[in-house]
Protein backbone atom coordinates (compact mmCIF):
# COMPACT_ATOMS: atom_id res chain seq x y z
CA UNK A 1 0.00 0.00 0.00
CA UNK A 2 1.85 3.09 -1.36
CA UNK A 3 1.52 6.18 0.84
CA UNK A 4 -0.14 9.24 -0.56
CA UNK A 5 -0.44 12.72 1.09
CA UNK A 6 -2.91 12.98 3.67
CA UNK A 7 -6.32 14.95 2.67
CA UNK A 8 -7.10 18.15 4.33
CA UNK A 9 -11.03 17.25 5.71
CA UNK A 10 -13.77 19.73 4.92
CA UNK A 11 -17.13 19.71 6.38
CA UNK A 12 -18.14 16.89 4.33
CA UNK A 13 -19.53 13.36 4.90
CA UNK A 14 -17.12 10.64 6.57
CA UNK A 15 -17.74 7.83 4.52
CA UNK A 16 -16.00 3.98 4.97
CA UNK A 17 -13.88 4.68 1.79
CA UNK A 18 -12.21 7.78 2.79
CA UNK A 19 -11.57 6.33 6.55
CA UNK A 20 -10.08 3.39 4.98
CA UNK A 21 -8.38 5.50 2.04
CA UNK A 22 -7.07 8.07 5.00
CA UNK A 23 -6.56 5.61 8.23
CA UNK A 24 -6.35 2.29 7.34
CA UNK A 25 -4.29 2.63 4.12
CA UNK A 26 -1.74 5.29 5.87
CA UNK A 27 -1.06 3.58 8.73
CA UNK A 28 0.01 0.48 6.32
CA UNK A 29 2.18 2.53 3.71
CA UNK A 30 3.88 4.03 7.28
CA UNK A 31 4.11 0.45 8.93
CA UNK A 32 5.63 -1.45 5.71
CA UNK A 33 7.36 1.53 3.35
CA UNK A 34 9.63 0.37 0.03
CA UNK A 35 12.56 -1.97 1.18
CA UNK A 36 15.16 -3.63 -1.07
CA UNK A 37 17.92 -5.13 0.54
CA UNK A 38 21.38 -7.52 -1.05
CA UNK A 39 22.85 -9.88 1.56
CA UNK A 40 24.76 -12.45 -0.27
CA UNK A 41 26.03 -15.76 1.28
CA UNK A 42 29.11 -16.08 -0.67
CA UNK A 43 30.14 -19.77 -0.58
CA UNK A 44 33.37 -20.66 1.00
CA UNK A 45 36.22 -19.15 -0.69
CA UNK A 46 34.45 -16.55 -3.33
CA UNK A 47 36.52 -13.79 -3.71
CA UNK A 48 34.92 -10.40 -4.33
CA UNK A 49 37.54 -8.13 -5.64
CA UNK A 50 38.68 -5.34 -7.33
CA UNK A 51 42.05 -3.89 -8.48
CA UNK A 52 40.25 -0.65 -10.19
CA UNK A 53 41.55 2.95 -9.53
CA UNK A 54 38.68 4.13 -10.46
CA UNK A 55 35.09 3.88 -9.13
CA UNK A 56 33.45 0.71 -10.27
CA UNK A 57 30.20 -1.31 -9.14
CA UNK A 58 30.32 -3.96 -6.58
CA UNK A 59 29.16 -6.67 -8.55
CA UNK A 60 25.36 -7.50 -8.13
CA UNK A 61 25.81 -4.16 -5.37
CA UNK A 62 22.37 -3.02 -7.25
CA UNK A 63 19.19 -2.09 -5.69
CA UNK A 64 15.72 -0.65 -7.12
CA UNK A 65 13.46 1.31 -4.36
CA UNK A 66 10.35 2.57 -5.97
CA UNK A 67 9.73 5.63 -3.10
CA UNK A 68 6.55 7.48 -2.32
CA UNK A 69 7.90 10.43 -1.22
CA UNK A 70 10.17 10.91 2.07
CA UNK A 71 13.56 10.07 3.44
CA UNK A 72 15.42 7.33 2.43
CA UNK A 73 18.11 5.72 4.51
CA UNK A 74 21.14 3.08 2.84
CA UNK A 75 23.11 0.88 4.67
CA UNK A 76 25.83 -0.33 3.62
CA UNK A 77 28.30 -3.10 5.77
CA UNK A 78 30.61 -5.64 5.12
CA UNK A 79 34.71 -5.88 6.07
CA UNK A 80 37.22 -6.00 3.61
CA UNK A 81 40.97 -7.43 3.51
CA UNK A 82 42.91 -4.56 2.51
CA UNK A 83 42.44 -0.72 1.91
CA UNK A 84 39.42 0.25 -0.26
CA UNK A 85 37.08 3.35 -0.56
CA UNK A 86 33.48 2.91 -1.32
CA UNK A 87 30.60 5.22 -2.23
CA UNK A 88 27.09 5.15 -3.21
CA UNK A 89 25.51 6.05 -6.09
CA UNK A 90 22.39 6.89 -6.71
CA UNK A 91 20.15 7.02 -10.52
CA UNK A 92 24.22 7.64 -11.89
CA UNK A 93 25.48 10.22 -9.29
CA UNK A 94 27.77 9.41 -7.00
CA UNK A 95 27.05 10.74 -3.60
CA UNK A 96 30.57 10.79 -2.04
CA UNK A 97 33.87 12.73 -2.57
CA UNK A 98 36.84 12.18 -5.29
CA UNK A 99 37.47 9.62 -2.47
CA UNK A 100 34.08 8.36 -2.39
CA UNK A 101 31.64 7.85 1.22
CA UNK A 102 34.40 6.55 3.06
CA UNK A 103 37.48 4.12 3.37
CA UNK A 104 39.68 2.33 5.30
CA UNK A 105 43.48 1.80 4.91
CA UNK A 106 43.94 -1.44 5.68
CA UNK A 107 41.73 -4.72 6.50
CA UNK A 108 38.37 -3.72 8.43
CA UNK A 109 35.14 -2.69 8.38
CA UNK A 110 33.03 -0.46 6.17
CA UNK A 111 29.73 0.92 7.70
CA UNK A 112 27.89 3.91 5.24
CA UNK A 113 25.02 5.00 6.78
CA UNK A 114 23.72 7.37 4.54
CA UNK A 115 20.24 9.42 4.35
CA UNK A 116 18.91 10.86 1.65
CA UNK A 117 16.59 13.77 2.61
CA UNK A 118 13.42 15.03 1.14
CA UNK A 119 12.98 12.43 -2.22
CA UNK A 120 10.50 13.36 -4.35
CA UNK A 121 8.44 9.98 -5.69
CA UNK A 122 10.42 7.85 -7.99
CA UNK A 123 12.21 4.73 -9.01
CA UNK A 124 15.65 5.04 -7.14
CA UNK A 125 18.61 2.85 -8.74
CA UNK A 126 21.06 3.01 -6.27
CA UNK A 127 24.31 1.06 -6.50
CA UNK A 128 27.42 0.37 -4.34
CA UNK A 129 30.95 1.58 -5.52
CA UNK A 130 34.29 1.04 -5.15
CA UNK A 131 37.59 1.29 -5.83
CA UNK A 132 41.79 0.79 -4.36
CA UNK A 133 44.75 2.86 -3.67
CA UNK A 134 46.87 0.27 -5.03
CA UNK A 135 46.98 -3.84 -5.52
CA UNK A 136 43.67 -5.67 -4.96
CA UNK A 137 41.31 -5.76 -2.19
CA UNK A 138 38.71 -8.79 -1.53
CA UNK A 139 35.03 -8.45 0.19
CA UNK A 140 35.32 -10.48 2.86
CA UNK A 141 33.52 -13.75 2.52
CA UNK A 142 33.79 -15.02 6.38
CA UNK A 143 30.85 -12.39 7.15
CA UNK A 144 27.99 -11.17 5.34
CA UNK A 145 27.56 -8.08 3.51
CA UNK A 146 24.89 -6.63 3.83
CA UNK A 147 23.50 -3.73 1.67
CA UNK A 148 20.04 -2.15 2.04
CA UNK A 149 17.64 1.08 0.84
CA UNK A 150 14.47 1.94 2.93
CA UNK A 151 11.97 4.55 3.21
CA UNK A 152 11.41 5.48 6.63
CA UNK A 153 9.46 7.80 8.68
CA UNK B 1 3.97 19.13 11.13
CA UNK B 2 4.01 18.22 15.03
CA UNK B 3 2.63 15.42 17.07
CA UNK B 4 -0.40 15.35 19.21
CA UNK B 5 -1.78 12.93 21.20
CA UNK B 6 -4.16 10.72 20.03
CA UNK B 7 -7.09 10.93 21.62
CA UNK B 8 -9.95 8.82 22.58
CA UNK B 9 -12.56 8.63 20.12
CA UNK B 10 -16.02 9.35 21.76
CA UNK B 11 -18.24 10.68 19.42
CA UNK B 12 -17.46 9.97 15.56
CA UNK B 13 -19.86 13.58 15.04
CA UNK B 14 -16.24 15.59 15.05
CA UNK B 15 -15.18 18.90 12.94
CA UNK B 16 -13.10 18.83 10.11
CA UNK B 17 -10.40 20.70 12.28
CA UNK B 18 -10.54 17.70 14.43
CA UNK B 19 -10.34 15.34 11.56
CA UNK B 20 -7.35 17.48 10.02
CA UNK B 21 -5.44 17.66 14.02
CA UNK B 22 -5.75 13.56 14.52
CA UNK B 23 -5.59 11.92 11.20
CA UNK B 24 -3.70 14.47 8.96
CA UNK B 25 -1.55 16.18 11.32
CA UNK B 26 -0.65 13.24 13.72
CA UNK B 27 -0.12 11.00 10.00
CA UNK B 28 2.16 13.89 8.73
CA UNK B 29 3.96 14.17 11.47
CA UNK B 30 4.90 9.96 11.68
CA UNK B 31 5.42 10.26 7.93
CA UNK B 32 7.78 13.35 8.48
CA UNK B 33 9.77 13.38 11.65
CA UNK B 34 11.80 15.65 13.12
CA UNK B 35 15.75 15.09 11.35
CA UNK B 36 18.55 17.02 11.18
CA UNK B 37 21.62 16.32 8.94
CA UNK B 38 24.41 17.71 7.48
CA UNK B 39 26.89 16.36 4.75
CA UNK B 40 30.47 17.76 5.20
CA UNK B 41 32.11 18.75 2.70
CA UNK B 42 34.45 21.82 3.35
CA UNK B 43 37.58 23.38 2.67
CA UNK B 44 40.09 21.64 5.29
CA UNK B 45 39.43 18.51 7.04
CA UNK B 46 38.40 18.36 10.94
CA UNK B 47 41.63 18.12 13.44
CA UNK B 48 41.42 18.11 16.89
CA UNK B 49 44.44 18.31 19.41
CA UNK B 50 42.05 19.27 21.90
CA UNK B 51 42.82 16.40 25.16
CA UNK B 52 39.47 17.80 26.68
CA UNK B 53 35.96 16.92 24.56
CA UNK B 54 35.30 20.09 22.18
CA UNK B 55 32.48 20.53 19.01
CA UNK B 56 34.43 18.33 16.11
CA UNK B 57 33.44 21.43 13.84
CA UNK B 58 33.84 24.06 16.09
CA UNK B 59 34.45 26.39 13.59
CA UNK B 60 30.93 26.49 11.28
CA UNK B 61 29.02 24.33 13.88
CA UNK B 62 27.49 22.09 10.73
CA UNK B 63 27.40 19.05 13.54
CA UNK B 64 25.49 21.58 16.32
CA UNK B 65 21.79 20.36 15.80
CA UNK B 66 19.22 22.29 17.51
CA UNK B 67 15.76 21.24 16.99
CA UNK B 68 11.84 20.33 18.95
CA UNK B 69 11.63 16.60 19.09
CA UNK B 70 8.02 15.58 19.78
CA UNK B 71 8.62 12.91 22.78
CA UNK B 72 9.53 10.14 21.10
CA UNK B 73 13.22 8.13 20.98
CA UNK B 74 15.53 9.76 18.60
CA UNK B 75 18.75 7.80 16.70
CA UNK B 76 22.07 9.63 15.92
CA UNK B 77 24.46 8.34 13.23
CA UNK B 78 27.31 8.80 12.17
CA UNK B 79 29.18 7.66 8.74
CA UNK B 80 32.69 8.55 8.78
CA UNK B 81 36.36 7.94 8.44
CA UNK B 82 38.92 8.88 10.94
CA UNK B 83 42.48 8.92 12.06
CA UNK B 84 44.99 9.64 14.42
CA UNK B 85 48.05 10.56 14.78
CA UNK B 86 49.77 9.15 17.32
CA UNK B 87 47.83 7.47 19.98
CA UNK B 88 44.06 7.71 19.43
CA UNK B 89 41.03 9.88 19.77
CA UNK B 90 37.74 9.86 21.07
CA UNK B 91 34.08 10.55 19.83
CA UNK B 92 31.49 11.09 22.00
CA UNK B 93 27.45 12.97 20.96
CA UNK B 94 26.06 15.82 23.27
CA UNK B 95 22.46 16.70 24.37
CA UNK B 96 21.42 19.71 26.31
CA UNK B 97 25.45 19.63 27.36
CA UNK B 98 26.01 16.13 28.31
CA UNK B 99 27.53 13.54 26.65
CA UNK B 100 26.18 10.23 26.18
CA UNK B 101 29.30 7.85 26.49
CA UNK B 102 30.39 10.59 29.54
CA UNK B 103 32.88 8.67 31.70
CA UNK B 104 35.92 10.05 32.31
CA UNK B 105 38.21 8.01 29.75
CA UNK B 106 36.20 7.00 27.04
CA UNK B 107 33.26 7.78 24.24
CA UNK B 108 31.55 6.39 21.81
CA UNK B 109 33.67 5.40 18.87
CA UNK B 110 37.81 5.62 19.39
CA UNK B 111 39.75 6.37 16.24
CA UNK B 112 43.29 4.70 16.21
CA UNK B 113 46.37 5.06 13.61
CA UNK B 114 45.02 4.59 10.37
CA UNK B 115 43.16 5.30 8.12
CA UNK B 116 39.47 3.83 9.35
CA UNK B 117 35.41 3.41 9.37
CA UNK B 118 34.52 5.10 12.55
CA UNK B 119 30.93 5.39 12.39
CA UNK B 120 27.93 4.50 14.75
CA UNK B 121 24.45 4.56 15.54
CA UNK B 122 22.92 5.26 18.95
CA UNK B 123 19.70 5.45 20.35
CA UNK B 124 18.76 7.82 22.49
CA UNK B 125 15.37 7.11 24.44
CA UNK B 126 13.39 8.83 27.43
CA UNK B 127 14.18 12.28 25.65
CA UNK B 128 10.97 14.67 26.60
CA UNK B 129 9.01 16.58 23.82
CA UNK B 130 10.71 20.41 23.00
CA UNK B 131 14.20 22.03 22.01
CA UNK B 132 17.38 19.46 22.13
CA UNK B 133 20.89 20.17 20.92
CA UNK B 134 23.11 17.56 20.01
CA UNK B 135 26.34 18.10 19.22
CA UNK B 136 29.44 15.90 17.77
CA UNK B 137 32.80 15.64 20.05
CA UNK B 138 35.81 14.23 20.45
CA UNK B 139 39.54 14.76 21.86
CA UNK B 140 42.83 13.67 21.69
CA UNK B 141 44.16 11.34 23.87
CA UNK B 142 47.51 12.70 24.22
CA UNK B 143 47.32 16.47 22.43
CA UNK B 144 50.21 18.33 21.67
CA UNK B 145 51.52 17.80 18.10
CA UNK B 146 49.40 14.78 17.77
CA UNK B 147 46.15 15.42 16.95
CA UNK B 148 43.19 13.45 15.55
CA UNK B 149 41.48 13.56 12.29
CA UNK B 150 38.43 13.74 10.08
CA UNK B 151 38.54 14.06 6.12
CA UNK B 152 35.62 16.40 5.05
CA UNK B 153 35.88 17.13 1.52
CA UNK B 154 38.85 18.73 1.48
CA UNK B 155 40.36 17.80 -1.75
CA UNK B 156 42.97 15.82 0.41
CA UNK B 157 44.55 13.15 -2.61
CA UNK B 158 43.46 9.77 -1.01
CA UNK B 159 40.88 11.01 1.74
CA UNK B 160 38.49 13.24 -0.39
CA UNK B 161 35.76 11.70 1.93
CA UNK B 162 32.20 13.11 2.56
CA UNK B 163 31.40 12.27 5.89
CA UNK B 164 27.33 12.72 7.55
CA UNK B 165 26.30 13.53 10.93
CA UNK B 166 22.51 13.43 11.92
CA UNK B 167 19.92 13.03 14.16
CA UNK B 168 16.49 12.03 14.08
CA UNK B 169 13.17 11.61 15.90
CA UNK B 170 12.43 7.54 15.19
CA UNK B 171 8.23 6.19 15.36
Amino acid sequence: MSWEHPKTWLAEAVTVAKLNKEIRDKFEALKNPPHAEYAPAYAAGTLISTSSASFVTMTNFELTLETTGGDVLIVLNLDVDSAAYFDIEVNNARKGGADGFMGTGAAGAILIILLLRDVEPQTLTIVGKWKVPSGTTNILATTRPYFSAREIS
Amino acid sequence: MGWTTPISWTNILSDASHFNEQIRDNLLALKQPPTAHYEANESSNFLTFSTTYDDVDNVGSQWTFTFTTNGGDVLIGLAATGRSISSFSLLDVSVDGTRIANNASGGIRQITGTFMNVSFLRWIRGLSAGSHTFILQWKHNTGGANFGQIPAGAGTSGSDVHPRFWVREVS
